[in-house]
């Protein structure tokens, strides 16, 4: 068996590269697939530079911040798109590349251009894959990894506890640019050759297959992915004409007998990141709370006003309580305070400052943070590493807190209903809210559970928080708060006292009427 | 017959061949979950069909039926084979796709002398260019595909396709083998796909087994268009790319052509990301 070990070794680190330029992006969840075309416009620029003369180190510079600037553009074009769609979109922005240079008489067109110096060494090219993987292993480490993974299982979630998901994607995808750049210089140098054919469909699947099959939740996947698109064709070449039907083959069993893809370092990664960060051991501070003022907010959906002139406000430190039936647009009016959508028209203040319109993760920087109704955990992680992805140095005092500390190691997807509802109070708390925004905290909980959670809204009332929430459960409700507001069909119709409210005709005729029977009320 | 009226015929008969392909992906998506990146192959191995048996009966009907069979039985394999075994393996479904593509283009590649084109007999085909010829080759692409929709809107199966389509739990809940369906979604859109494949092979008058590849991407984005899942916006959204294609050859320079298709696959995408005839939703967090 003859096997040229020098290439595969080249080539598994171009691989290599190329799955961990694909796998940055699939970390948050986006199948961005540019990286075929970034990698075509680094090596032609390194190819047409030094051919024309341009010293070796200026040209791959200038082929990678190319590269990266391409995937800068793709990555702010495609900003709104994910899944399948960002990824057809991205392949397609790739293919235009392929078409331009396979076209363009200047890059030889389809011939491609020859006499690029030979520079990719198997020293060179180790050296670079190192230091890339080392890089990309420490963010996976670090508790910027741990927001990352919180992207990738709920954008929505993470951009509510203060992750800016916009430039984190971004930041992720003009990283693979360059990476994929400097896989493109290192194949350009070491073919000595670039030609349209390198840079199309076929390829970018190859790179897929390496960054999925290794295992798509770690670095070391992409590694491990390299390695055997590298190699292996290499090892099957005594089979000539049937090598790629046996790899392809290879690979359809590997998918069927690992499905999660060869390689995870989920055990290792938590069993590093727990303790140190453990040890840190930073207390909650709960924040003196703020008033929140709601002014004149608008909003429609189609010819309905969800939100008909909505103006309300919480003070500082106290419970406000919005009540009202399904429909009479609860849940939009905490969307568009935390910032998930935006009102047509009217204004939103947290003490002296205006927080109307500006994204989640901004709102919540200012101490406005909120939890979800449905419960937007972010399932695959532990208990410690969802309040991780707000503040890594958090000790587990704030777990301590909500007695969630004996289940801190547990994923939260596998967590009883009350435990998930607490820990999605932890989440936001770690936030350091100056405004709790609380979307029906007692939902689907039995009496005995609601009455743990109204105790504990007490507490940190106490402790000077400001809470807003929302709840069908009138009983809770009366409970734990200062002041209720009711909304009716996107309009405030009454506000005051939870007694006085209770007794006030229109609420009755509003909310309860509604429905036949008063139980009925504290259902979801 | 003018250059115009010939390229809006062309257009037609492109229209509905990728029609069909991306009529079977996206049926077979809504039914099973799953986005099948080789159905192009399969489409390839229906046209290989169709192409030998052609050779013993030089009849165009019965190449479409047997390629359709094969094809069919094809799909069946592919599901229990693989699919069957990949339920929510996310991006690996993926990757299983394209392995299994780049299998059948292999296999194909080693029986038929190593991806030499191969032409469909002059007898069978006739004057391929010739204007009847192309109105019998869009008529066979509808009748494929009404004889489908008919199937799927009128027949007991095709409604206990839809409610799986719809949701797998409540079909299960109203006593439809759901297991059964995904895996007759995966021989129908098989066949659907292999039938579409001897007509390509007419129309292209060559098959090789690489043009699986080039016509992947195309039905895919093409689905993308016309929202996930949508038969209507499938067909729609292939007539759209199909007429660019046909006239930015002829009109425009055609080696930049494919930039022409792509750069409208991005644009669209970019603009209209749940497909061209998308309406707003309301957010609920």
């Amino acid at each position: 068996m003859n096997i040229d070990f020098n290439s595969a070794l080249i080539i598994t680190g171009i691989d290599v590269l190329m799955a961990i330029s694909i796998y940055l992006p699939m970390s948050t969840g986006v199948l961005f697939l540019l990286p075929i075309g970034t990698m075509a416009t680094s090596a032609y620029t390194f190819a047409y530079l030094t051919i024309h003369g341009t010293p070796t180190v200026v040209a791959a510079l200038a082929g990678i911040l190319l590269a990266g600037l391409v995937a800068l553009f793709g990555g702010a074009l495609t900003a709104k798109l994910r899944g399948l769609v960002i990824a057809i979109a991205s392949l397609g922005m790739a293919e235009i590349i392929q078409v331009f240079v396979q076209n363009f008489a200047p890059l030889g067109a389809t011939q491609g251009l020859i006499g690029v110096p030979l520079v990719t060494t198997i020293p060179v090219t180790l050296a670079i894959t190192v230091a890339v993987i080392a890089l990309v292993v420490l963010v996976e480490f670090s508790p910027l990894g741990e927001r990352i993974r919180a992207v990738e299982q709920d954008e929505l979630a993470a951009g509510c506890v203060g992750v800016n998901v916009p430039r984190l994607t971004l930041t992720l995808q003009v990283t693979s640019g360059l990476i994929s750049g400097l896989a493109g210089v290192l194949s350009a140098g070491y073919l000595t050759y670039v030609g349209p054919t390198e840079f199309g469909i076929q390829q970018m699947n190859q790179f897929l297959m390496a960054a999925v099959l290794g295992g798509s939740t770690t670095t070391a996947g992409s590694v491990v992915g390299g390695v055997l698109t590298g190699f292996v064709p290499q090892l099957v070449q005594f089979l000539a004409t049937y090598q790629l039907l046996v790899y392809s083959a290879l690979v359809i069993v590997i998918v069927l007998v690992r499905r999660q893809g060869l390689v995870t370092t989920v055990r290792l990664r938590r069993a590093i990141t727990r303790r140190t960060w453990a040890r840190k051991g930073k207390g909650v501070q709960i924040q003196q709370g703020l008033a929140l003022e709601i002014k004149g907010i608008r909003k429609r959906y189609g010819g309905i006003h969800v939100l008909n002139n909505v103006t309300l406000s919480a003070h500082a430190q106290e419970v406000l309580a919005i009540i009202g039936a399904n429909g009479a647009g609860k849940t939009t009016l905490l969307n568009v305070i935390s910032g998930v959508i935006r009102p047509d028209s009217g204004e939103v203040r947290l003490g002296d400052d205006a927080i109307t319109g500006l994204a989640s993760h901004q709102i919540v920087k200012k101490g406005v943070v909120r939890t979800f109704q449905n419960l937007r955990l972010f399932g695959g992680m532990t208990v410690h590493e969802n309040v991780a992805v707000v503040d890594a140095e958090l000790g587990d005092s704030l777990l301590e807190m909500l007695r969630l500390r004996e289940v801190a190691d547990r994923d939260a997807k596998s967590l009883p209903y009350g435990y998930q509802r607490r820990l999605e109070i932890a989440r936001a708390l770690a936030a350091k809210p100056k405004v709790l925004l609380l979307d029906e905290p007692t939902s689907g909980m039995t009496h005995g559970e609601a009455g743990e959670v109204a105790a504990l809204i007490k507490d940190l009332r106490a402790q000077g928080l400001t809470i807003v929430l929302i709840d069908h459960n009138l009983r809770f409700v009366m409970q734990v708060a200062d002041r209720v507001v009711v909304l009716d069909r996107g309009a405030v119709i009454a506000e005051g006292d939870p007694y006085s409210v209770q007794q006030d005709p229109a609420v009755m005729d509003a909310y309860l009427i509604h429905t036949p029977k008063r139980t009925a009320v504290s259902e979801t | 017959m003018s250059l115009f009226t010939t390229q809006i015929v062309n257009s037609l008969v492109l229209g509905g061949v990728y029609a069909l392909l991306s009529i079977s992906l996206t049926f077979l998506y809504s039914v099973s979950g799953v986005l099948q990146l080789a159905q192009a192959d399969v489409m390839v191995v229906g046209a290989y069909c169709g192409y030998l048996t052609t050779l013993l009966v030089p009849n165009l009907v019965v190449g479409v039926l047997v390629g359709t069979l094969v094809t069919g039985l094809l799909g069946l394999a592919i599901y229990e084979g693989i699919f069957r075994w990949m339920r929510n393996s996310g991006h690996l479904i993926l990757v299983a796709g394209l392995a299994l593509s780049s299998l059948i283009e292999e296999s194909l590649k080693v029986i038929f002398l190593s991806g030499h084109p191969v032409a469909y007999g002059q007898r069978v085909v006739g004057n391929g260019s010739s204007l009847g010829f192309q109105l019998l080759l869009l008529g066979l692409a509808v009748a494929i595909g009404a004889a489908f929709q008919i199937f799927l809107m009128r027949s007991r199966w095709g409604r206990a396709l839809r409610a799986t389509a719809d949701d797998h739990e409540t079909a299960r809940l109203l006593g439809i083998p759901v297991n059964l369906m995904v895996r007759l979604s995966f021989v129908i859109s098989s066949a659907l796909a292999g039938g579409a494949g001897v007509l390509l092979a007419v129309i292209f008058q060559y098959i090789t087994p690489f043009i699986g590849g080039q016509i992947e991407f195309t039905a895919v984005a093409v689905i993308l268009f016309g929202g996930l899942g949508s038969i209507p916006g499938a067909i729609i959204g292939s007539f759209i790319l199909a007429t660019s294609q046909v006239f930015a050859t002829t009109y425009l320079s055609s080696s930049y052509q494919d930039a022409i298709t792509f750069g409208l696959i991005v644009l669209i995408l970019v603009f209209r990301p749940k497909g061209l005839f998308s309406v707003s939703r309301e957010v609920r967090a």
